[in-house]
């Protein structure tokens, strides 16, 4: 059997032992279960409370209503989004940091590299490992998210929209493959392994919080509840001439949101879970060819990391040491 | 006493040799003080866009909408979320190896042959975490009064100085309930990896996934703007969202931490006092795990398997 | 008939609100035995009748408020206090002023009409009259575009051509463009300002609108009307398919590309192990 093969195996053998792995793996499901029954059960209570709105606004002698709320039914997995962002890392991070330092701390790293296998031969092993694993996971989230919206929220559900929740836990598994690499790429960098984990979960604090925090605090219009611009009484002819003065701050805050992978995995997310706008008329395949900027910010970054971490693991002499 | 003092000072010189906790507090200290620097320039963002308001107003000849009301603490609304974000990561990391990183470089053993009671490593860890967390605190409410002041042109009154203390005590007993939510783990777990991972774990869902439960079952209404005619939706509480708020310190931080930052407009003039009084029940739900996880520290030190 | 005198009288105060005439025309009352009444309307407009509504009996009731069959695209109802109303419960000798609104869709063929009342007592006393409607084409206006969808990148100018035809029997004077972009474009020119128009008449508005480089991919529309103080047209909405600009992806690959090069060369100076 190739020796990749066999580091394969292990991998997945090892992570299916990690009792860490299975907790939070555990967690995942459980929350993915009851993020999809309490989206269904929404999806319901707000179309009451849409209707309510409509008489009320009836009754002010108004005739002109807002939209209906979108009754899609992919939109009860718009919590999943926020739970991969978590747990999802969080679990990448655990497997490809596991992955390497397990290895050193047990001894067998340096027994492996004594055999004859090429370094980089043994770092993908670990990573098509590790993204095999992944995978599984992603599939079988997304085969119970389809069944319960199916079962629960009882809102027909097309060929189109199965295809769009496919490509969308396709892209949850690209987000956390980018957290698996680089969870590797710490683990190989840096001799302890501790260390490693805990700059990680740094970077992801950083990438996942920090960054769209700031990219949400310098959009004016997140200020006030109901929008800053609506507070004022200003319609848009005129919010746009107001707009027009801060055009770099906007481009500046664009900037500092586009570093972030968690923001691309979000508006991909978005745009085919139909919760974002205007693209509801679009085939699945067509959302990810006009999303096109956030699928590389996802890939992008992990082949990156990918390379350098085989430049890493060529290079280091001590690299069996912990 | 002697024993405390010496496991508290050695507790703040490790800390501060670790470059990766330096890392950290260095992010703290920064993300507080672009809080200030975002908050004021978006406040003045705001102010200059009202001033274009009011002048096309004036020359279209319309009325003239009144000022938004923008409130001097408000500006430094943002280091709520840093606190509950980085600040719960800041104390996690402070503990996670208090007690498994000594057991696996040996030293507990050393520690415990000599003449220390258990109970006052305990206490002697709390006082160094606890002058670390204070310190770093103390730090960042000097720093973000200063910026404020610097930043807005204004020197805030006697009851801001107060709201902006009482906000910063309620940070150090946040973060110290999660640092001694650490310790328990440390001193229970035999991997210090496996215990950090645990803590982060608790922390993702204190701090998101229970917050995110109790607003999927907020109703959201839809309110109407006279003045603009448009329709937003606005999110309101119901039974079940607020209790499985309480579920959640984080949650009850940022609420108690919103009223005394004036973020909510309706308390924004209210007394020190009487925001505590309000939410007395918040500060009840953040300081009870605290006293529950002090009290099995404490138990968990005396036996046996703590080697 | 005692029976009918003593229920109720209702008075018909003839107020007309016409929105296509000026604004701020002067509203007379008087008591008109007369139930035929008759109003002008206006293409796309809102007009409202007021009627008097008097309990002369001795004790309350409770009153429904029906309107008949209006034509397609035509919507009626009563409010009250500015709220909408189907019933009204007015106490002995009690007087009320109730609106009644006809909103007039932009495209019509019925030039007059009929539209039949009635108020019904909780006792089931009818009372029925008829208001007439004449359709005032005075003031009207369309605009089109031939545009069906644009596609634009991400911090790009789009030039839109609106045409615009005067569908009245008047002139129209100070036409403007209502340009409802989405939020944070931003509308960087219309030409002409403003507009003078035969019956007839037509031309064409140029509008130019900038998008902007943080916005991101997807299907935008553009909500356009035009108006002025007679006359509101049809409102036109064009998507506009916003992409990223391709460099980006150039630059994001060529980077990727270096850093394989790089790779593969360092792999050739080291060795493979």
């Amino acid at each position: 059997m190739s020796p990749m093969l066999v580091v394969i195996k292990k991998e997945i053998t090892d992570a299916l032992k990690n009792k860490l792995f299975l907790i939070i793996l555990g967690m995942l499901l459980l929350l993915t279960i009851v993020s999809v029954v309490l989206g269904s059960y929404q999806v319901k209570v707000s179309l009451d409370s849409y209707n309510q709105s409509i008489s009320f606004l009836k009754s002010l002698g108004k005739t002109t209503f807002p939209a209906a709320p979108n009754l899609n039914p992919l939109s009860s997995s718009k919590s999943f989004v926020n739970y991969i962002g978590l747990l999802g890392a969080l679990l990448a991070m655990v497997l490809g940091n596991a992955s390497v330092v397990k290895e050193k701390r047990s001894g067998t790293l340096k027994l492996i590299l004594s055999r004859q296998i090429f370094r980089d031969t043994f770092l993908n092993g670990k990573v098509i490992g590790n993204m095999i694993l992944l995978f599984a996971i992603t599939f079988i989230t997304s085969i119970i998210s389809l069944v319960s919206v199916v079962v629960i929220s009882s809102v027909p559900i097309s060929s189109g929209d199965i295809v769009r929740m496919f490509l969308f836990f396709l892209m949850s598994f690209l987000y956390m493959t980018f957290f698996l690499v680089l969870g590797i790429f710490l683990a190989v960098l840096m001799p302890n392994g501790n260390k490693a984990l805990l700059i990680t979960v740094i970077i992801w604090l950083v990438i996942s919080f920090i960054l769209p925090q700031i990219g949400d605090t310098m959009d004016m219009d997140n200020q006030l509840p109901g929008g800053f611009f609506s507070s004022m009484g200003m319609n848009k002819a005129d919010t746009q001439k107001v707009l027009d003065h801060f055009k770099f701050y906007e481009t500046t805050r664009d900037g500092i949101e586009q570093m972030s992978p968690t923001k691309h995995y979000e508006r991909v997310g978005f745009a085919l879970l139909n919760i974002k706008p205007g693209f509801e008329q679009n085939t699945a395949l067509e959302v990810l060819s006009i999303k096109w900027i956030d699928v590389l910010g996802l890939l992008a970054p992990s082949i990156i990391l990918w390379l350098l971490a085989y430049m890493v693991f060529l290079k280091r002499e001590n690299i069996y040491q912990e | 006493m002697n024993s405390i003092v010496v496991f508290a000072k050695k507790e703040f010189k490790t800390a501060y040799k670790d470059k990766v906790f330096l890392v950290i507090v260095l992010l703290f200290l920064l993300m507080s003080i672009a809080s200030v620097y975002i908050g004021s320039t978006t406040k003045s963002a705001e102010m200059q866009a009202y001033q274009d308001i009011v002048s096309m107003a004036q020359s279209q000849g319309s009325a003239i909408p009144t000022a938004p009301e923008i409130y001097p603490l408000a500006i430094l609304s943002n280091i709520i979320e840093y606190v509950t974000m980085i600040g719960a990561v800041l104390a996690i990391f402070l503990g996670f190896d208090a007690f498994s990183g000594e057991r696996e470089n040996g030293t507990l053993r050393l520690l415990l042959t000599r003449p220390f009671y258990r109970d006052q490593i305990i206490t002697g860890k709390l006082a160094g975490a606890g002058m670390i967390i204070g310190a770093l605190l103390s730090a960042t409410l000097v720093f973000n009064l200063g910026l404020f002041t610097i930043a807005t042109g204004m020197i805030p009154s006697l009851s801001e100085i107060l709201r902006l203390a009482v906000f910063m005590i309620l940070a150090f007993v946040y973060m110290m309930s999660f640092y001694i939510a650490t310790l328990f783990v440390s001193l229970k777990t035999r991997d210090r990896a496996f215990g950090f991972l645990i803590m982060m774990i608790v922390w993702i869902f204190i701090s998101f996934v229970i917050p995110q439960l109790a607003d999927t079952q907020r109703n959201f209404a839809y309110a109407l703007s006279s003045v603009s005619s448009t329709v937003t939706q606005v999110p309101t509480d119901t039974a079940i969202s607020r209790a499985i708020e309480l579920f959640s310190p984080a949650v009850q931080f940022k609420n108690i931490s919103s009223d005394l930052l004036q973020v909510v407009s309706s308390t924004a003039f209210d007394s020190v006092f009487s925001i505590i009084k309000k939410n007395i029940l918040a500060i009840v739900t953040i300081m009870l795990p605290t006293v529950i996880f002090l009290i099995f520290s404490y138990t968990s030190v005396q036996k046996e398997n703590v080697l | 008939m005692k029976t009918k005198k003593t229920i109720f009288s209702v008075l018909f105060l003839l107020t007309l609100v016409f929105s296509f005439m000026q604004k701020g025309i002067q509203v007379f009352a008087s008591e008109v035995p007369n139930i035929t009444t008759n109003y002008e309307i206006v293409p796309g407009e809102t007009t409202n009748a007021r009627i008097a509504l008097e309990n002369t009996d001795t004790v309350s009731h409770a009153y429904t408020l029906n309107t008949g069959q209006l034509p397609e695209g035509f919507n009626g109802y009563f409010s009250l206090d500015g709220n909408v109303v189907n019933n009204i419960t007015l106490d002995a000798s009690q007087k009320n002023i109730i609106d009644f609104f006809i909103d007039v869709p932009l495209n019509t063929s019925v030039s007059d009409m009929s539209i039949p009342l009635e108020i019904i007592r909780d006792d089931g006393v009818k009372e029925s009259l008829s208001v007439s409607f004449t359709l005032n084409q005075d003031y009207a206006l369309s605009i089109s575009s031939n545009i069906q969808s644009l596609k634009a990148i991400n911090g790009d100018s789009i030039v839109l051509e609106i045409g615009v035809t005067n569908t009245g029997n008047k002139d129209l004077t100070d036409l403007s463009l209502q340009v409802d972009p989405p939020y944070k474009w931003i509308v960087e020119n219309v030409n002409p300002t403003s507009l003078t128009l035969k019956p007839g008449e037509n031309s064409l508005y140029e509008l130019k609108v900038t998008i902007p480089s943080s916005g991101q991919a997807g299907q935008y529309p553009i909500n356009i009307s035009c108006t002025n103080s007679d006359v509101t047209s049809n409102s036109i909405s064009i998507p506009v398919n916003v992409s990223t600009s391709a460099n980006y992806f150039w630059w994001i690959t060529g980077i990727i590309g270096v850093l394989l090069i790089f790779t593969i060369l360092y792999f050739k100076k080291h060795g493979r192990r």
